[in-house]
C-alpha cells in the first residue's frame, strides 16, 4: 500500500514534469469550473506543479498562489504523519483544531479572492 | 522498669528498656516483665511496643501520569488534498472529522476520537473515490471524442 502510494507520487512526477498541462487536453480539467465559469481553490494545480517541477516559480504563483504556500505546510504534515506513532508529541501539536480552521478559511478566502479579482 | 529474657531456657536480665533496645531484642524473643504472669512474646508487651513499631506500610507508587496513546490519524492533509484538488463537499467533511478527532482526543475520550478517525477516513476516501471516477469519465470522454473526430 505505502509503496504503491510512491509509486503513484513518482509517476505522477514524472507525468507533470515531462508534459505541459496547458498545452494538452489529457490533463483533467476542474469539474467546477466548466460547470460555474468560476475557478476552484485548486484550479491551476496542475500548471503550477508543471512550472515548479521546471523551477519556474514566478509562473506557479501565477497559476495557483495557495498551491505553493501551501505545499511546506503539506509537507509538515506529511512528516507528521510519518511519525504519528514515534512522535505523538509533534502530531498532536500539528492538529490543533484552530489550525485545522485556519486553513479552511485560507482556502475558503482564496477561493473568494481569485474569483472577485481574477487571480 | 526491668525486663528479663528467656533464652535457651536461661533467664537473662534484667536489662532496661533502653538495653533491649540496643541489643535489638527480637519481637520473637520470650520477655516477662513485672505484672506478667508468665513469658511473652517480646511484640505482644505493651510497654515494649515502642521497641517494634507497626511495619511501616509500603508507599504507595506515586500516580503515574496518564500516557497519552498516539493521536488517531486526522486524515488532515487527505481531506485538505480532497477539498482543495477537486471534491470540496467531500473534503469539508473529512475537515470537520479531523478537528472532531482532535477535540475528542484532548478531551481525553480516546473511543470517540478513533471513530471519527475512522469517519475521516471514510469520507476522505469517498471523495478520492469520486475525483478518480470524475477522472475516468473525462478520459472516456475524451477518448469518445477523439473516436468520433476519427469518423
Amino acid at each position: 500500500m505505502k509503496k504503491g502510494i510512491w509509486v503513484l507520487l513518482v509517476a505522477a512526477v514524472a507525468v507533470y514534469f515531462a508534459f505541459n498541462p496547458s498545452g494538452s487536453a489529457w490533463f483533467p480539467k476542474c469539474p467546477f469550473l466548466m460547470l460555474t465559469g468560476w475557478q476552484c481553490p485548486g484550479c491551476g494545480s496542475q500548471r503550477a506543479i508543471h512550472s515548479l517541477l521546471h523551477l519556474d516559480i514566478v509562473s506557479a504563483l501565477r497559476y495557483n498562489f495557495l498551491l505553493v504556500f501551501s505545499l511546506p505546510l503539506l509537507a509538515v504534515l506529511l512528516y507528521a504523519e510519518a511519525v504519528r506513532v514515534r512522535k505523538p508529541a509533534f502530531y498532536a501539536k500539528v492538529h490543533r483544531v484552530a489550525y485545522i480552521w485556519a486553513c479552511f478559511a485560507v482556502v475558503c478566502l482564496w477561493w473568494l479572492l481569485r474569483n472577485l479579482f481574477h487571480w | 522498669m526491668d525486663f528479663y529474657i528467656l533464652e535457651n531456657g536461661e533467664r537473662k536480665g534484667p536489662y532496661t528498656i533502653e538495653e533491649l533496645r540496643q541489643n535489638k531484642v527480637s519481637p520473637d524473643a520470650m520477655v516477662w516483665t513485672e505484672g506478667e504472669a508468665d513469658w511473652r512474646r517480646a511484640g505482644d508487651i505493651p510497654a515494649l511496643s515502642a521497641l517494634f513499631p507497626a511495619a511501616i506500610p509500603p508507599v504507595p507508587p506515586a500516580e503515574q501520569p496518564q500516557q497519552r496513546p498516539p493521536m488517531p490519524k486526522t486524515w488532515l492533509v487527505e481531506s485538505i488534498l480532497v477539498m482543495v484538488l477537486c471534491c470540496l463537499p467531500f473534503g469539508i467533511v473529512g475537515l470537520v472529522y479531523a478537528s472532531k478527532v482532535e477535540t475528542a482526543y484532548w478531551a481525553g475520550d480516546y473511543g470517540r476520537a478513533e471513530k471519527y478517525s475512522a469517519d475521516a477516513k471514510k469520507w476522505t476516501l469517498v471523495g478520492v473515490g469520486v475525483a478518480l471516477i470524475l477522472l475516468l469519465l473525462y478520459v472516456v470522454f475524451l477518448l469518445f471524442c477523439a473516436l468520433a473526430a476519427d469518423m
